[in-house]
């Protein structure tokens, strides 16, 4: 087995100013990223997911231990060095006015190239290959200032691309992006991991997302607490749901999703089958109801009954209120308006 | 992409550098045709020895002058506004030229003092070498001062507010002097402030444009570092850029040209801060290896042009150059910037 990109050894993360320190993460972390490895590091905003990746590239200094590239502790690499072995791609938006895309990417080659940045034929060859990596030619000529959030992400992932390092950092890469764009970035970077053998570590809030793509999780609490490992391990040990609790959300370890609880919860029965019944009872849920069976003992006896029936090709939804109103709706709006009115008045 | 565009415009540039330049030695209160101007700039001095005197003794260090500081200021000012992503940001942000101001203050204000009187008339043209050596040690000093607090500094930011408030510190310090001084040693301060292109002859000239080419080679040297910082100080970091250096280098280089010319011009305003918006509309580019050249150009042409409005043309009186500078350089920024119609134009 190849030895780690980079390692951490004793790693404790935060500030220091002045006289106060502000631990972000307590560790110590002994953590390590191999090559063709993607690592999802999860945790809630303000846990020190930033703070954690800036002092991994060696951005920021750890408050104790070391983190090592290749073995050897970063803080004695030149900075040169260190570019050429983590490249990253930053929540900071880039609004230079005049910049357009190709020349941004090609800043990515600024530890490769020559004393006033001149690119030769090696430059020009990984800069053409980042650009069909991250599938930005369309927009090649384009300034960076008219780009949509989605299409700066990519730019931004050239140019690190660009940089052609052995590893490469993302900080939540997938945030301003809509969930098409997320799902293809990831992909993405999943398949950059594989093929070309680079390690891949990002901060991410896209949990289902990183349980399918991620070889491990990094997952950090709040309070420092901090967990690692396949992202299966840690849904069956309870540490995904720890990490997240709050009282209004609920991690469904079936489906690795997270659920909003809703107050005032009121019992419901539901009746119905197929895709339009499925719907029906999210949306159910959606309005503050739990599903009962009619048929369990100990429930307390619900007095709203909600049925889908599907009669030649058409689906019609029906209400009954204490077994004496019924009616019956073509939508699913149509019902919740009912359900809505009937408890307000 | 740096293609044969930028280059089309360089010499585009350099070519109306060059008729300004003639253009600027041809006109003044005495009108010297352009045909004699090359004679004697070209060829055996004209048959005209009045005329070959004033182009040779006058005009061409005043232009070359101009040229100098047109390139200096506009290079000065296009670092800062990029060290400090910061469109306002000019070469007198760091303090530099409140520091030759203070030096100059020092000398004419102190005037009440015999020596200092005695020398400023035994030297002549108003004492102008001693004023330039005192300007020349206070834009030292606050340099010294700025790359000292540089070195200290993780921020950029930080580093324009204590440029800035050293620039405060500065201007104060020479404020309680004025108030403390006669009329007319206050008019003569204020003459010095309005900047004047002439008397920088002989070896005054050679000593600018030695520091003034040196800063600039310094400034061309530092184009990648300045394309790295444009993308925000994280980004160029991680791509291996040395923040303290990068500061160092840019900051050193500003100063000698902004300390140089403020300190044998006096402080020469506007220039610096728009010449770096009018040559990146010029060429629609952020790549310092093409805008560090086309702010020299620019900046060149704009002053000179600015030198021929300033002896008013046909007649007899010479305004102020800062005057002109800022009447005709003003008007254009604003019409370059609304049809940008974005402020955030670094």
């Amino acid at each position: 087995m190849s030895s780690p990109l980079i390692q951490t050894r004793g790693l404790q993360t935060g500030y220091q100013s002045g006289d106060t320190t502000t631990v972000t993460t307590r560790g110590p972390l002994t953590l390590e990223v191999r090559r063709g490895q993607l690592v999802c590091l999860i945790g809630p905003n303000g846990a020190g997911k930033s703070t954690l990746l800036r002092t991994i590239a060696g951005l920021h200094p750890p408050l104790k231990g070391n983190v090592e590239i290749n073995g050897r502790d970063i803080r004695l690499h030149t900075p040169i060095q260190r570019a050429r072995t983590v490249s990253l791609v930053l929540t900071d938006r880039v609004s230079t006015h005049h910049l357009d895309v190709y020349s941004l990417v090609a800043l990515g080659r600024y530890p490769w190239s020559g004393w006033l940045g001149g690119l030769d034929s090696r430059d020009k060859a990984a800069i053409e290959s980042a650009i069909d990596a991250a599938g930005i030619r369309p927009f090649l000529g384009r300034k960076i200032i008219t780009l949509s959030d989605g299409e700066h992400q990519k730019v931004m992932l050239a140019r690190a691309l660009a940089q052609d390092t052995p590893l490469l950092m993302l900080d939540e890469p997938t945030a301003h992006l809509d969930l098409p764009s997320r799902i293809r970035l990831m992909r993405l970077l999943h398949r950059l991991a594989g093929q070309t053998g680079k390690g891949v570590l990002l901060s991410t809030h896209e949990l289902e997302l990183a349980l399918q793509v991620a070889d491990e999780v990094w997952l950090l609490q709040d309070a420092g607490v901090f967990h690692h490992g396949a992202p299966e391990d840690l849904v069956l040990t309870g540490a995904f749901e720890a990490a997240f609790a709050h009282e209004d959300i609920r991690f469904d370890k079936q489906t690795g999703t997270f659920t909003i609880e809703h107050e005032n919860r009121r019992p419901v029965v539901f009746s119905g089958e197929g895709l339009a019944a499925q719907w029906t009872r999210r949306a159910l849920q959606r309005e503050g109801y739990y599903i009962v069976d009619s048929a369990a003992p100990g429930e307390p006896p619900a007095s709203i009954r909600v049925l889908v029936e599907e009669r030649s090709n058409l689906i019609k939804w029906i209400m009954e209120i204490d077994n004496k109103i019924q009616q019956e709706f073509d939508t699913i709006a149509e019902i919740l308006k009912a359900l809505r009115q009937s408890f307000t008045r | 992409m740096p293609g044969i565009f930028p280059k089309v415009r360089l010499a585009g540039l350099f070519l109306l550098l060059f008729l300004a330049f003639l253009l600027d030695i041809s006109l003044g209160s005495v009108r010297i045709p352009l045909k004699e101007v090359f004679h004697i700039l070209f060829a055996s001095p004209s048959a005209d020895s009045t005329w070959t005197f004033i182009v040779e003794k006058i005009r061409i260090p005043k232009a070359l002058t101009a040229v100098l500081a047109g390139c200096g200021l506009s290079v000065s000012g296009l670092q800062m506004q990029t060290l400090f992503r910061n469109p306002l940001a000019d070469p007198s942000v760091l303090g530099i030229t409140a520091g030759a101001g203070l030096g100059v203050a020092m000398i004419m204000l102190a005037g009440g003092n015999m020596a200092t009187l005695f020398a400023i008339r035994e030297l002549g043209l108003s004492g102008s070498l001693l004023i330039t050596i005192a300007a020349c040690l206070g834009a030292g000093l606050v340099m010294i001062l700025v790359l000292v607090l540089s070195s200290r500094l993780r921020d950029n930011v930080l580093m324009l507010i204590i440029g800035i408030m050293i620039g405060s510190l500065t201007i104060a310090v020479t404020s309680i002097w004025q108030y403390f001084s006669s009329p007319e040693q206050v008019k003569d301060y204020l003459l010095w402030t309005f900047g004047s292109l002439g008397g920088v002859t002989g070896g005054q000239l050679l000593i600018l444009g030695s520091v003034v080419v040196l800063g600039l080679v310094m400034a061309w040297l530092s184009s990648k570092m300045l394309d790295a910082l444009l993308l925000g100080e994280n980004y160029a970091r991680s791509m291996g850029l040395d923040p303290r250096k990068a500061r160092l280098v840019i900051i050193c280089s500003s100063s000698l040209l902004a300390g140089s010319i403020t300190a044998f011009c006096g402080p020469i305003g506007f220039v610096g801060i728009a010449v770096p918006h009018i040559t990146r509309q010029l060429f629609r580019t952020s790549d310092h290896r093409v805008l560090v050249p086309g702010c020299c150009l620019t900046g060149a042409l704009l002053l000179l042009l600015c030198d021929t409005l300033s002896q008013l043309p046909g007649s007899s009186t010479i305004l102020p150059i800062n005057v002109i500078t800022a009447l005709a350089g003003a008007p254009v920024v604003i019409a370059l910037l609304l049809r940008q119609k974005n402020i955030n134009a670094y």
